[in-house]
């Protein structure tokens, strides 16, 4: 017993180990990748202080905080993600389908509609505004999906989810038929997930709200172990079902709602992500987190930096190269979910 | 021995890695001797407030702009050939292939790798999204698109910025010079108290266009000073932005005796073109039954920048004269 369950564990660790080095690899890959061509020498010489201006530029300023962006953003993601799927036992539930970067697109949008000078589009002021936004739309989800004796429910929150997301990408087309079509572009932009503002000012607001929310998502692997069994065995075991349920589902609102900000509606990060890592390394939530933070930083990296050099010098947001590889993955579970 | 081809090998790497850091050294050696030397010959660089009231240090006499191919026009009129421009949404049928002949694509959004390359020393943007980043590559202007009144006044802000003031106000007495000769055209052809309209069916929606957003209203209006509809002057050109959408069935409220049309094609504008054409309501519209309907192509009336304006009020006064013979 003991030996099957210490195999098990240097399988699990040994398949978190593989994640990092593929994550290791792309990394070193998107370093040297770009519009300048930069040898690993020059990389190299660089990250040491022995680069020229140019590449110090290139590298420390553009880069490296797109690089780090978009893992962050694909963790968080992915962990979002991973958590909802948990909770509502529902294997679609993700950040984009419950209507949450909807809402952040809705609120940028009003704001832009309402302010249409192309004085200040407030770069700065975008993520707080999206933030503000996604979590309304996420209140509104969870209170129509809220039934006070039985707490949440998981297939209502769905369908809401869905009926939210829905409503709001309706306005959203709404209002920015108002928007002239120079920021009409910016905010179509924005909406597709692109990551190309990325600057150390948003990794510097980013990295807090991850840090600390998985910290506390982890530390409740073992809730989401029991939550997923379903309301009535959790109860069975001992778990104040709805309480737990609040809770977790506020930190994956937060985790999203961040990476949202940041980067705008990047969808199926959020979905691939869990599965993916579901797929490998199975359900224990206490591995399965970490695999998914994993799973999803390695998506986006690499999502990214094919966007970033396949077309330069323009480039295809890395939220359209993640549904472009997703789509046919997420098909091809469906299919064979059906045998 | 062992030990001995060790303390070679040692040596070896001691000595690659001085290299590598001579080498490095030197090229930013190389970069620094380049800056001071330009700064000598630019002498002054100097304070520049722009239209949000920040202020920015540009050189006195920019010689390597990057800018959004939107403005290249105004650029172009004053002498200037920037080193790169965006990614165009539409091609400018004013510039030549011969004007757009070494000038580089830096992509839209702007790719801050290819900008960095090109080595520029002002870059000029219409939207902050990437301000922040250029301005580590350059000093960088936003200049807001349709900000400024009219040309004038925005080609004045390009001369002050690409240190050609000069340039500029030639440039405006021409066309100042050429709109009162244009007006004179039209005079005893477009009565005062004939209306002019501009509209746009714009994939699905229907948009009455005010003074200071391209579709020639620059022209128009301020050049030409034809006379708006009532409604389009009060909500409109003088209202918080230079267009506005309305329904079909709005149209006669803002009708014109002569009626500039285009048409931007999306997903289903065919079919409201055709179905908007057998209304009564258009039938109905004076400028139809007079045939006053003129017909432009969007990119012929698109861009708002100096070049595009001097063709357009040309094309305009060419539109009316051909359809008013009198």
């Amino acid at each position: 017993m003991n030996g099957v369950e210490r195999r098990k564990n240097v399988r699990r660790f040994s398949i978190l180990a593989t994640f990092s080095v593929l994550i290791l690899i792309v990394f070193v890959i998107s370093m040297n990748t770009g519009f300048s061509r930069l040898s690993p020498l020059e990389v190299f010489q660089t990250l040491f202080g022995m680069g020229t201006e140019k590449q110090e530029l290139i590298l420390f300023e553009f880069r490296l905080p797109r690089i780090v962006i978009s893992m962050l953003v694909g963790a968080g993601l992915a962990v979002s993600g991973c958590i909802m799927q948990g909770i509502s036992r529902n294997a679609l539930a993700d950040p984009s389908i419950l209507g949450i970067s909807h809402g952040a697109g809705v609120m940028v949008v009003l704001y832009l509609s309402f302010f249409p000078t192309h004085l200040d589009v407030p770069v700065l002021f975008l993520p707080i505004l999206a933030f503000f936004g996604s979590s309304l739309a996420a209140a509104l989800v969870f209170g129509l999906s809220y039934e006070k004796h039985e707490g949440l429910l998981p297939t209502r929150l769905v369908l809401t989810g869905v009926a939210v997301a829905a409503g709001l990408s309706a306005l959203m087309t709404v209002l920015s038929l108002r928007l002239s079509r120079e920021l009409y572009q910016f905010v179509a932009a924005w909406l597709t997930g692109s990551i190309w503002g990325a600057t150390w000012d948003y990794v510097l607001a980013l990295l807090p709200w991850i840090v600390v929310l998985f910290a506390f998502v982890y530390y409740k692997a073992l809730v989401l172990d029991v939550l997923s069994f379903g309301k009535n065995v959790a109860t069975g075991l001992g778990a104040s079902v709805s309480k737990e349920q609040v809770k977790l589902l506020a930190a994956a609102v937060g985790l999203a709602s961040a990476c949202v900000s940041v980067s705008g509606g990047i969808g199926f990060v959020g979905l691939i992500g869990p599965h993916l890592a579901r797929r490998i390394i199975g359900p224990n939530h206490k591995y399965l987190l970490p695999a998914s933070a994993l799973a999803g930083a390695l998506l986006l990296l690499t999502a990214d930096t094919i966007g970033r050099t396949i077309l330069q010098p323009s480039e295809i947001h890395a939220g359209i190269v993640v549904a472009i590889i997703g789509a046919p993955y997420f098909l091809y579970l469906l299919a064979r979910s059906n045998h | 021995m062992n030990r001995k081809r060790f303390s070679f090998i040692g040596i070896m790497l001691l000595v690659f890695l001085m290299m590598l850091s001579a080498c490095g050294n030197q090229e930013k050696n190389t970069v620094s001797g380049n800056q001071e030397q330009t700064k000598m010959e630019e002498k002054a660089t100097r304070t520049f407030k722009m239209a949000n009231g920040k202020e920015v240090e540009i050189p006195t006499h920019p010689k390597r702009v990057v800018m959004p191919y939107e403005f290249l026009g105004n650029a172009l009129a004053l002498g200037v050939k920037p080193i790169a421009v965006t990614n165009p949404l539409m091609k400018n049928p004013y510039i030549t292939e011969n004007q757009m002949k070494g000038i580089e694509n830096v992509g839209n959004p702007i790719s801050l790798e290819k900008v960095t390359e090109l080595n520029p020393d002002l870059i000029i943007v219409y939207l902050e999204d990437q301000y922040e980043q250029l301005s580590k590559i350059a000093p960088t202007v936003v200049i807001p698109f349709g900000h400024y009144k009219g040309i004038q006044e925005e080609i004045r802000v390009f001369g002050d910025v690409l240190g050609k003031k000069e340039e500029a106000e030639k440039w405006i007495k021409q066309f100042d010079e050429k709109a009162t000769a244009a007006r004179e055209k039209l005079q005893g052809v477009i009565g005062k108290n004939e209306t002019v309209g501009i509209y746009e069916l714009s994939g699905k929606d229907f948009v009455v266009f005010g003074a200071n957003f391209g579709r020639a209203g620059q022209i128009i209006y301020n050049a030409l000073q034809l006379t708006p509809p009532e409604k389009t002057k009060k909500e409109v050109i003088e209202g918080p932005q230079q267009w506005k959408p309305i329904s079909l069935e709005a149209l006669p409220d803002y009708e014109a005796d002569h009626m500039f049309w285009t048409v931007y094609r999306t997903e289903g504008t065919d079919q409201i073109e055709k179905d908007m054409k057998n209304s009564a309501i258009w039938k109905n519209l004076k400028a139809i039954k007079n045939n006053h309907f003129y017909e432009m192509k969007l990119e012929d009336v698109w861009f708002t920048d100096a070049i595009s304006l001097e063709h357009q009020l040309d094309l305009v006064v060419d539109t009316l004269l051909s359809h008013n013979k009198k």
